[in-house]
């Protein structure tokens, strides 16, 4: 995962393609046909997800299927999950520093 | 499917006191950073276009540096600022612990009172780096 995993995810066109995808593997045209892009739109977008590593294709008889790879999304999921622990610990610091600050607990 | 982080927490306190607990040096560094590191601010400047530049050394664990630069500060209803690791000079690093850090993150805060207490409102969002922050990123790395 890199920046340009974040920067290919900051794209609302983009994120109803994960959550097509998320469904099932499709083609261009069948998610172009859902979201009521155009093909070369849609193509653009697949682009930009298939660079930042966040779907691979599959050639299935004439047609290019595209599908999630599990990888990436796996790599953001750490980083969401590291990142909301941390809050969540300092949240309980905040609330234990506020009763100090008010007088309901000592400084320890 | 999205990659912020949302987090809502209630606190045991009126929104003053917790909006000062998050944009005051002096309280932050009583509780911003994980007990027994030691906390130190290099720069404070809590006002919109203004940085918070500070340093947190672990225990057993080498310093890191912190810049958050404000984009937008509502006192005491709204808080909006961008967190990046840097060096001491203040310029962007990659997160010394989790190479799959973002480089920045935009932070959003809200808080609203209810009946003494203070509903905070979280967001953190992977913010995209301009090509001059990756460039120089990149750089910096070279010379490591």
């Amino acid at each position: 995962m890199n920046e340009q995993t974040f920067s290919a995810l900051a794209d609302s066109n983009r994120l109803d393609i994960i959550d097509l995808l998320l469904k099932e593997p499709q083609s261009v045209g069948e998610i172009a046909e859902k979201l009521e892009l155009n093909q070369p739109q849609t193509s653009k977008h697949l682009k930009v997800l298939n660079e930042a590593g966040l779907v691979e294709v599959q050639p299935e008889a004439n047609r290019r299927i595209y599908k999630l790879k599990a990888e990436s999304f796996q790599e953001i999921d750490r980083w969401l999950d590291s990142y909301r622990k941390m809050w969540e610990a300092r949240m309980d610091r905040l609330d234990d520093y506020l009763d100090v600050l008010q007088g309901k607990k000592p400084l320890n | 499917m999205g990659t912020q982080v949302e987090l809502t927490h209630t606190f045991n306190a009126p929104r003053e006191l917790v909006f000062k607990a998050f944009t005051e040096s002096e309280h932050l560094q009583n509780w911003w950073g994980p007990e027994g590191w030691v906390f130190q601010v290099a720069k404070a400047d809590f006002r919109p276009g203004g940085v918070f530049h500070y340093s947190q050394k672990p225990v057993d664990g080498d310093v890191m540096w912190v810049k958050f630069e404000y984009n937008e500060m509502i006192v005491p209803e709204k808080l909006i600022y961008t967190s990046y690791f840097s060096d001491e000079e203040g310029n962007v690093v990659r997160a010394p612990f989790n190479e799959n850090w973002p480089l920045k993150i935009k932070n959003t805060y809200t808080f609203q009172e209810l009946d003494g207490k203070t509903i905070l409102m979280m967001t953190g969002t992977p913010v995209s780096a301009t090509e001059e922050e990756i460039k120089t990123f990149k750089l910096s790395q070279k010379n490591v």
